[in-house]
């Protein structure tokens, strides 16, 4: 793995708490737990969260239940099946993409495995692959993408009203302000001005409408 | 790591550090005997917590083992919450007890799963209403960490911040019940409805900048009470 350093540019406070909640959305929850994956600060911060969930929830007024609640769920006990502990999930030692962003391309993780997704070309020295969403995610106008980006390649992106977010994952991009490196997240992506650094570079992509929460959360906060 | 955040814009401006001097000095007494009595609610509290509560915890190794008197105390306690939060949630009544029973049975399934060093029952058991909120109603995936992922960046704590990450839920618990209600407030409407931040605007007529600095406070405000090396 080429990261040893933790990422300087994590999401906000109130970001990872909307993630942690719940509140938001597949695309950017895909992009915040990836970016978790490689920090283990906002790690510490997103639980932070998900105990406060749980203190609320067991501090919840109660909202009584039916009788039949009960005795159907008592009565479908005998035939479910029950899950040991999940067994460790299998990585190579060349890969560089983690979970859950490797479920979403059928479990390719390493530069060979990824080699044969199927990419699109969209600009000199650029490919994406498309990841596929939910069809509910999809239908609010989110979208996600793996992106590929030759050593000293700009990065093109098309004018949108959406707003963007990208998360490296190997190599780096950087523009007139800053260098991000694996496990940085920008939503700095104007289309002019970002480039990839003297290596190929892999960054999810993500793309969600005016309203959603990563458009009002997203924030870049050093955490070095 | 994260210090940047907590530390105050100005703290190395000689007048900002006078001034927090002087005031701490003003107030240190008072402070000390606030401290005092805290901790000894707190004390006071968690003793009669401790009284009251089950430890879930324990509970649920039990349902591990296919203890089906441990799951009927664990569902009386937590159905009705998980029906509860989920109506807050904004799911609609007819799918509220479907979504109980879902919860409920992946408790039963996956309860072995469950591991006290690194989540709280509560904690847990929120987690699995909130996944399966998102796929039920809102019918989306809920893409997560795998923390034994090989590939994951590792945080190579220390055995005491180890324990302060097995102690967290019930850090949380205390620094919840120190904030002041207004931003305990805040956060826990952060939590239901899918609430944008425009939606908690409206509902209290607050204007949007004051709700996210305010959540932004709430949230600096309860890490502060957790402690720096949160």
């Amino acid at each position: 793995m080429s990261c040893s350093a933790t990422p300087k540019h994590c999401p906000s406070q109130e970001c990872l708490l909307s993630y942690a909640n719940g509140c938001m959305g597949e695309a950017e929850s895909l992009l915040i737990a990836t970016h978790l994956a490689f920090c283990p600060h906002c790690r510490k911060l997103a639980h932070i969260g998900e105990c406060v969930g749980g203190k609320l929830m067991t501090e919840t007024a109660a909202v009584p239940v039916s009788d039949a609640c009960r005795s159907k769920l008592f009565a479908a006990l005998d035939g479910a099946d029950t899950e040991a502990k999940p067994a460790q999930s299998h990585a190579s030692p060349e890969c560089f993409i983690p979970e859950p962003l490797r479920g979403y391309l059928g479990g390719a993780g390493c530069k060979s495995g990824v080699k044969q997704l199927a990419w699109e070309q969209t600009a000199a020295g650029q490919r994406e692959y498309k990841l596929k969403l939910t069809s509910c995610c999809q239908r609010r106008g989110a979208d996600a993408r793996l992106v590929m980006l030759e050593a000293n390649s700009a990065l093109t992106l098309p004018a949108t009203q959406h707003r963007r977010a990208l998360l490296v994952l190997c190599g780096s991009l950087a523009n007139a302000e800053a260098t991000y490196q694996t496990g940085d997240i920008t939503c700095a992506v104007a289309p002019d001005g970002m480039k990839a650094g003297t290596e190929n570079c892999f960054a999810l992509l993500v793309t969600t409408p005016p309203k959603s929460w990563l458009h009002k959360f997203l924030r870049k906060i050093s955490c070095g | 790591m994260g210090q940047a955040e907590t530390i105050p814009a100005g703290y190395n401006c000689p007048f900002f550090q006078a001034s927090q001097y002087i005031a701490r000095a003003l107030h240190g007494k008072t402070m000390l005997c606030a401290s005092i009595m805290r901790q000894a609610s707190t004390t006071a509290q968690r003793a009669d917590i401790a009284a009251e509560t089950p430890d879930w915890g324990g509970v649920l190794t039990r349902v591990a083992a296919q203890d089906k008197a441990a799951f009927g105390s664990l569902y009386d306690y937590f159905a009705p919450r998980i029906k509860g939060w989920s109506l807050k949630m904004g799911a609609p009544a007819s799918k509220a007890e479907d979504i109980v029973q879902d919860v409920m049975l992946q408790i039963w399934r996956r309860a072995a799963q469950f591991d006290p060093a690194r989540a709280d029952a509560g904690t847990w058991i929120f987690a699995i209403t909130r996944n399966r909120y998102i796929d039920l109603v809102r019918q989306e995936k809920r893409p997560e960490i795998a923390l034994d992922d090989p590939v994951i960046v590792s945080d190579e704590a220390t055995p005491e911040e180890a324990l302060r990450d097995r102690e967290r839920a019930d850090r949380v618990a205390e620094a919840l019940a120190q904030l002041p209600e207004a931003q305990r407030a805040i956060i826990r409407q952060s939590y239901f409805a899918e609430l944008t931040q425009q939606e908690i605007a409206t509902q209290d007529g607050l204007p949007l900048g004051t709700v996210k600095s305010r959540l932004r406070l709430a949230f600096g405000r309860l890490r502060e009470l957790l402690g720096d090396a949160v």
